[in-house]
């Protein structure tokens, strides 16, 4: 009964174990992917694929910079149902493109300040949080970032 | 190019959203192509093919839809080549649709666009899965969120504030009052002030009722529809014929972080604020038709906020950064120096995802063919057309043009 | 061999609500007596916070203090009574987002407010037998997610975590020794699949007197006698502090005094976190305290036992300053909300199942 819980379950996105077990480390601990050929770094991970810029298929994991600066922020105006991010409201999440220590740039949104506050520039660090529940109920947990003090 | 192809038919369907409320996507593929057959003057049975594109399975919660829309048309069994690219599928269904017909293969091809949004309990749910999706709609940012960082990015690179957007959008709205299909047709420009109001003065972060004034309006479900033949056969239909002469459509990362430098020759010195994959297509598709930038008479483009400025830099019509004056200057009017989005545009037109690349073609034809009523653009030969796909992960570029 | 702390970290959300605030919805007591039992604000989740999330940013912390890298921790015990899941270690989640090696001892540990200093004890033991050379333990609980509203303890239920790094190298703090007793006891108690804990009976004060006051009594003196230890040796004595009061009373009991009970209690500002309550009073204590220094640590947890430690800080306790935040420090980081926002971000509202809208 859902009810227990109070967080509601969404109907899309549907996920399988299996889907999150392999953006796990991605989603936990920004773990990308380094061509061992060029040098060239790649967030969101490419696996076992193809380095985008010299097509070798010579990749390893990467640990992405964990701290970083904003280069952009926007005051988050919309609100999505898979998300069940209605109860912060509207007007009170903040996306952002940040800029990593090491020159990877990562999408993702600002916690735990005053919105209105936000300057771009701004240093942030990783932390993780718990985004939602998934489509067979259970926890998802992923990165966000905030204003590193 | 083998052959040149022609557009010698267009319909869309009817645009109100208490049509689209009572009506199922079959439907509304019907009225759009049914117009479009009469506009020709051609019957159904006489379609050899006919390639689809609409926005994704889950957004129109259907598929397997070839079949469907064959038979539903009276044109079964012509085989109807399906795909999805957002709000950018137009372009990849009737380039495809020219090659069909460039190639020799068919005479006679159909061409159509079209999503259906409002069969959702919940479209916020869905229409979203056109980013990069594991690390972006997965985690609760959604395209819009990229477009508006992107918007972000251009106001402080170039020293913008939120009135060059204002503009674009006012223009849209000036333009859709004289179009008689236009879904805010009626409904009055919003004034400068309503379009910049800001959460916090002065902070460049636009607030919900200023957004809403100048947001894509979906209407719940639409459709557009072409026909295309090869030039050796305009003579048998009655309009001026309006050739596609040039068309390309590029991509990049759909991850926002990797648009910011894609590290590949003609990428990489992009960033949010500019489009480079969308120069690249721009040129690929003026070598082409045989035309520079300066040809360009009117632009029909996909607007969401900053991507009118992206392109119309893009196209080689502004230098970068210079778009923002030259909307603010009045560019994009009708007696501007390159009238844009002259049906209303995505802004106050119609958003449809499936139909905005035919929607934008098909003005196009409109303007080119001279019976564009009150909103008519001084004898246009050359149109571009310019197709966004989510937060700009596939554009294209195609050139419409009449002799 | 020498075994002992090397490193701590702490987590305490910055959402926090006056108990005024809830007795302003409730009314179910008298306002006089929150203020004799000694708690004045605990903490509120965001609703993307829960034990994992605080647990991660704990361990990040202790492992920054120590300077030790997460290849190197040989174990991972985490303590706690509110994991999200029922079946499922939340202790994986929490590796893995951490970076340590997929090799290492790991499980979740359960004994309500006592599960954090449990896992201490299994440690020692991994550490003392060699079979790891660092082993961290995290207590971590969200025990205002817990409680229904309108139960008498949401005054002082709240939510924190605590990460510490044990070994037999790099030790900042000695553990000296250590001593339990329990008894089977239903003070408090939530079954398989229940969302709220209970209290076993409305009586407090004798749940309290046969509960966390007796068991952490005779944990104490068990531990006095095994060490030959006596309360004047130490320096200072944090214990499971649910409300203000509450170390006072223990403490009282078996002989501290106040000047040396004093600097631990942290209670009236966050609260009763669970498995990390008597570790951030530990932790507030081991930012000041000097080379030489010995604190007394007593933990309880409902159900009913208790454990008791006495640690001695080291010389290198003094190069920890300032590489984590302090726990007073975190206390301090806060923001008051109401306790309508409270209640809708810990997801205690009901809400359709099926969501058709953000908000419906």
């Amino acid at each position: 009964m859902n009810e227990f819980s109070g967080e509601q379950i969404y109907k899309n996105a549907v996920y399988t174990p299996m889907r999150t077990w392999q953006e796990r480390k991605g989603r936990l601990r920004l773990m990308g992917s380094r061509c061992k050929d060029c040098g060239q770094l790649w967030f969101p991970r490419r696996g076992e694929g193809v380095c985008g810029k010299c097509n070798s298929r010579n990749l390893e994991d990467y640990q992405c910079s964990q701290t970083g600066k904003i280069l952009y922020h926007w005051a988050f105006a919309f609100f999505f149902t898979l998300t069940g991010y209605g109860e912060r409201g509207t007007n009170n999440r903040v996306s952002t493109l940040i800029e990593l220590d090491d020159g990877v740039h990562i999408f993702s949104e600002i916690v735990d300040y005053e919105p209105e506050l936000i300057r771009d520039g701004m240093r942030v660090e990783m932390v993780v949080r718990k985004h939602r529940r998934e489509t067979n109920g259970n926890w998802f947990y992923a990165y966000k970032f905030v204003i590193s003090k | 190019m083998n052959r040149r192809v022609a557009i010698v038919g267009v319909g869309q369907s009817p645009r109100e959203v208490s049509y689209s409320r009572r009506h199922t996507w079959r439907d509304i593929v019907v009225a759009a192509v049914y117009e479009a057959l009469e506009d020709a003057g051609i019957g159904p049975r006489e379609i050899q093919a006919g390639f689809v594109n609409y926005h994704g399975e889950m957004y129109i919660e259907t598929g397997g839809i070839d079949p469907i829309i064959s038979d539903y048309l009276g044109m079964a069994p012509a085989p109807f080549n399906a795909g999805s690219a957002q709000c950018n599928g137009g372009a990849m269904s009737l380039s495809d649709g020219v090659m069909a017909v460039a190639s020799g293969r068919y005479d006679k091809v159909l061409v159509i666009g079209f999503d259906k949004e409002d069969v959702h309990v919940n479209p916020l749910d869905t229409f979203n899965v056109s980013f990069e999706v594991e690390y972006d709609y997965h985690l609760g940012l959604s395209h819009l969120d990229g477009i508006f960082l992107r918007e972000q990015a251009y106001m402080r690179k170039y020293g913008y504030d939120l009135s060059p957007v204002a503009k674009f959008a006012q223009q849209c709205y000036w333009y859709a009052n004289r179009n008689p299909r236009a879904v805010r047709g009626k409904d009055p420009i919003p004034s400068i002030e309503e379009l910049t109001k800001e959460i916090w003065p002065g902070s460049l972060q636009p607030c919900l009722d200023s957004i809403r004034k100048r947001s894509i309006c979906n209407n719940g479900g639409a459709a557009a529809a072409m026909i295309l033949v090869p030039e050796d056969q305009v003579q048998n239909y009655a309009h001026v014929p309006v050739f596609v002469d040039g068309f390309s459509i590029k991509v990049i990362s759909h991850y926002l972080g990797k648009q910011q430098n894609y590290p590949v020759p003609g990428l990489e010195n992009g960033d949010i604020a500019s489009m480079p994959h969308a120069a690249i297509a721009a040129k690929e598709a003026y070598k082409m038709a045989g035309i520079t930038a300066d040809d360009v008479d009117i632009v029909q483009l996909y607007d969401n906020q900053i991507t009118p400025m992206l392109f119309l830099e893009a196209l080689g019509i502004c230098e970068p950064g210079q778009a923002g004056r030259f909307i603010l200057e009045g560019g994009v009017a009708i007696d501007g120096h390159c009238p844009t989005n002259t049906d209303g545009g995505r802004t106050a037109f119609c958003l449809s995802s499936g139909a905005d690349v035919g929607d934008m073609v098909i003005e196009s034809v409109h303007q080119l063919r001279g019976n564009a009523g009150e909103r008519q653009v001084k004898d246009p030969k050359v149109s571009a057309c310019c197709g966004f796909a989510g937060c700009g992960g596939g554009i294209s570029v195609l050139i419409v043009r009449r002799d | 061999m020498q075994i002992g702390l090397v490193g701590y970290g702490a987590c305490i959300p910055r959402h926090r609500i006056a108990v005024k605030d809830i007795f302003d919805v409730w009314n179910n007591t008298v306002l006089e007596m929150l203020k004799g039992i000694k708690i004045e604000e605990r903490a509120v989740l965001q609703p993307d916070e829960d034990t994992i999330t605080m647990a991660v940013l704990a361990a990040k912390r202790a492992l920054k203090q120590s300077g030790l890298a997460p290849e190197q921790i040989d174990s991972l015990y985490l303590g706690t009574g509110t994991s999200p899941w029922d079946s499922k270690a939340s202790a994986m989640t929490v590796a893995e987002a951490l970076g340590l090696r997929p090799n290492i001892f790991i499980a979740d540990v359960q004994f309500s407010g006592k599960s954090a200093t449990a896992a201490m004890q299994m440690a020692m033991g991994l550490i003392g037998s060699g079979m790891t050379k660092f082993s961290m333990v995290i207590g971590s609980d969200t025990i205002n997610r817990h409680v229904a509203p309108g139960d008498l303890y949401e005054y002082t239920a709240s939510a924190g975590a605590v990460a510490l790094i044990i070994g037999s190298d790099r030790i900042i703090a000695e553990i000296e020794g250590t001593a339990s007793y329990g008894t089977d006891f239903s003070d408090f108690f939530r079954q398989e699949g229940s969302r709220f804990i209970r209290m076993g009976g409305q009586d407090i004060p004798a749940l309290l007197d046969m509960g966390l006051i007796e068991h952490s009594v005779i944990a104490a003196k068990a531990l006095f006698h095994k060490l030959g230890t006596k309360p004047s040796d130490y320096s200072y004595a944090v214990f499971q502090a649910i409300y203000g009061f509450v170390p006072f009373a223990i403490g009282g009991a078996l002989g501290f005094s106040p000047q040396q009970i004093g600097p631990g209690v942290i209670a009236p500002m966050i609260g009763d976190c669970g498995a990390a309550t008597s570790l951030l009073s530990l932790g507030s204590v081991l930012d000041i305290a000097k080379p030489g220094d010995s604190v007394f640590l007593s933990a309880y947890g409902f159900g009913a036992g208790s454990d008791a430690f006495s640690l001695k800080a080291t010389p290198s306790i003094v190069e920890t300053r300032g590489k984590s935040p302090a726990v007073r420090q975190l206390l301090e980081d806060k923001q008051l909300v109401s306790y309508g926002t409270a209640l809708k971000f810990e997801y205690k509202l009901l809400r359709p199942e099926n969501a058709a809208s953000p908000y419906v």
